[in-house]
């Protein structure tokens, strides 16, 4: 599903992210398909906060509906 | 200097303690610029917030030239920061590697890049305080070993662990890593595959030798974390822009002033000049009336500056060093970054705007930071037509002081439907793409008090030896204008348009010429298409002042020296509102000046 999709605080798996500058930057940080992420806040409208290993990273809205993530031990790859 | 050879077994030789350069590198927000503060006793520019630090700074320590970077995360010069710091690193002859103790697996993957160019290097882990509160356990030893450089705990907010630092430097021992150490990227070069390879070694580092103990979210996180929802944060933050103004709006621009301009500068230092300066010339000879004249060099320059501008600019880059370092800028940037979309920027762009009331010339330096041409050109428009520089907002509260503040509700309100509608135009027909935020957040935290005040003090000064030289040409032109009557000319030429259909008094006529010329200087940056950057110096961070359309934006400054020297912005203020027919609003006026 898409990150923007995720519910405040549910615990998440990195499955994609969109090709480019992000995918660069994401790699760098440690946001790699894979790598377990909490969704800390979603701001209505707004940017996504999420939390990777103990450091916070605001995403705007719309680079939130291009990232995939995928629910902790659920869904599989349902994305809608 | 003496030249200390020592062999370290098997893992390199020590820098000869020669005059050498040695670079500062680190992630943004870990403190980098304290550090180097801490060693070189000279002020450097120390942000919270990544992309505010663009010039590199210089100083020295022992027998070190130290070169402070910008906060990058990584290498691979994919931005200018980076680029900025890549150069700097290779030019170099040792690192300074350092990193933030609170987040060191995220550091550590610049530090494997660093290592990777096989430089003597050192690393500073710093924040140590912090890692005690969270009850974070590090294995240095054991992480030093594994790196092959030396590893020193530090607290640069409390000056821990700088004694130890500065000895390790001037001793000259930094060791070499192995170069086959890192199977890091090579810098420069940005491929995935590579990143992946060196994120995952970081990982594996810090599995081993960092350890959270069970560590519960701290009162910080939580405090941050609500800070981010919108019911709490977006009143606070209005809460706390309000409180922002009303500091620099009512207490300093009107307490402060009146002590500072009306009292002290315009009485105080003005019969003392005056009185100076009579005795050798004749006030009302042309040099006289160029140094002491009502618009005089000598009188309306420094009354104006250090009376009536320094404590608003004082004020407001202090409020703006208090938001960088608790970390709550860029988290209020979250929270516009909803609004900023719809004016095709992101919650980034709330940085430019917020210096734009300090001084717009310097904001618009700032939008370097925005992702495309297109952010930095809206951004750039925005801030040209929009948002008043604290030379206008002196005079608008100037004039607001005396009415009541329903005028200045219009006044604000004006603006603020200017600035939205100017926006949403842009974001609709101009073509291009604007970048999305992806902002990483630094903990929030008590800024540090020393940090602060230094900030505040250079960045006040950089502001008065930017102004400072246009204001003194404004004074010459207006006090040669005056002195050769054209200015009286300009007024009784354009009395019909002033008094007959404005109802204006003539002298606004000068006003209107002054914003005419104004406004045509600040329309320049337009045709270069956005801010335009230039490229950065090692040694001055001025180098962006002779970028040729910058000058002609300062004019706009030209608008506060009309107001003349005798404690006459109220002055003028009473004039400009005498003259209107009841009932007419002034905000108008005031937004033209």
């Amino acid at each position: 599903m898409r990150l923007s999709d995720a519910a405040k605080g549910s615990f998440l798996f990195v499955v994609a992210l969109p090709p480019g500058e992000i995918k660069s930057q994401g790699i760098r940080l440690g946001l790699l398909p894979g790598a377990p992420i909490r969704c800390l806040s979603v701001l209505p409208g707004g940017p996504v906060v999420l939390l990777l290993g103990n450091q916070e990273i605001a995403v705007g809205r719309k680079l939130a509906r291009r990232i995939q993530v995928r629910r902790w031990g659920g869904e599989r790859s349902n994305d809608r | 200097m003496n030249i200390s050879v020592k062999e370290k077994a098997g893992v390199g030789h020590e820098c000869k303690t020669a005059p050498r350069k040695l670079a500062l590198a680190g992630n943004p927000n870990v403190g980098k610029s304290v550090v180097f503060q801490a060693l070189t006793g000279m002020y450097a520019e120390v942000s919270n917030y990544p992309g505010t630090t663009v010039d590199v700074t210089t100083g020295s320590f022992g027998p070190f030239t130290l070169i402070d970077t910008p906060g990058v995360f990584s290498l691979s010069g994919f931005n200018d920061e980076e680029q900025v710091t890549l150069s700097a690193v290779t030019d170099c002859d040792c690192i300074l590697n350092v990193v933030d103790g609170t987040h060191l697996e995220r550091d550590l993957f610049l530090t494997l890049q660093l290592l990777a160019l096989g430089k003597p290097m050192l690393v500073a882990v710093n924040l140590m305080d912090q890692v005690e509160k969270n009850r974070i356990r590090l294995d240095l030893s054991g992480l030093s070993a594994a790196l092959g450089v030396e590893m020193f705990p530090v607290s640069a907010k409390k000056g821990t662990g700088i004694k130890a630092l500065r000895s390790a430097l001037s001793a000259g021992s930094l060791r070499t890593p192995a170069r086959g150490r890192a199977r890091g990227e090579d810098p420069g070069i940005s491929d995935d595959g590579a990143s992946a390879h060196t994120r995952l070694e970081a990982d594996r580092l810090a599995e081993r030798f960092v350890r959270y103990s069970g560590q519960k979210t701290v009162f910080s996180q939580k405090l941050g974390r609500a800070v981010l929802n919108p019911v709490l944060g977006i009143p606070l933050m209005a809460g706390l822009l309000c409180l922002i103004f009303l500091f620099i709006g009512k207490f300093l621009s009107q307490t402060v002033v009146d002590f500072t301009e009306g009292y002290l500068m315009s009485e105080c230092y003005y019969n003392f000049i005056f009185g100076l300066i009579s005795r050798i010339l004749d006030p009302d000879s042309f040099a006289g009336v160029l140094l002491i004249g009502e618009y005089g060099v000598l009188t309306m320059v420094p009354i104006y500056l250090l009376g009536l501008l320094l404590p608003l600019i004082v004020g407001f880059y202090l409020c703006l060093a208090l938001l960088e370092d608790s970390g709550l800028l860029p988290r209020i940037a979250v929270l516009c970054d909803r609004l900023f979309t719809r004016f095709g920027l992101n919650g980034k762009a709330v940085i430019p705007m917020l210096l734009g009331f300090g001084c717009v010339t310097m904001a618009i330096i700032t939008t370097r930071i925005l992702g495309t041409k297109r952010e930095r050109l809206i951004a750039t428009v925005l801030l040209c037509i929009a948002v008043p520089c604290s030379a206008q907002f002196a005079i608008i509260m100037a004039v607001a002081s005396i009415l009541p503040p329903f005028y200045f509700f219009i006044y604000g309100g004006s603006i603020l439907m200017l600035f939205f509608l100017l926006g949403s135009l842009l974001a609709r027909f101009l073509p291009g793409s604007s970048s999305d935020l992806f902002l990483v957040l630094p903990p929030l935290r008590l800024p540090g008090a020393k940090n602060v005040l230094r900030k505040t003090a250079m960045k006040s000064k950089h502001f008065l030896r930017d102004a400072g030289p246009m204001f003194l040409v404004g004074s010459l032109l207006i006090s040669a204008l005056t002195y050769t009557g054209g200015f009286a000319a300009i007024h009784q030429a354009l009395i019909p348009l002033t008094e007959g259909f404005l109802k204006l008094p003539g002298e606004t006529a000068a006003l209107f010429l002054m914003s005419i010329i104004k406004r045509s200087g600040s329309r320049l940056p337009l045709l270069h298409g956005g801010s335009g950057s230039s490229q950065l110096s090692a040694d001055d961070r001025g180098a962006d002042r002779d970028h040729p359309f910058r000058a002609l934006l300062r004019l706009r400054c030209h608008s506060v020296q009309r107001t003349g020297s005798s404690g006459s912005r109220r002055y003028l203020a009473g004039q400009l509102c005498r003259g209107l027919p009841p009932g007419r609003p002034p905000g108008c006026l005031a937004r033209l000046i």
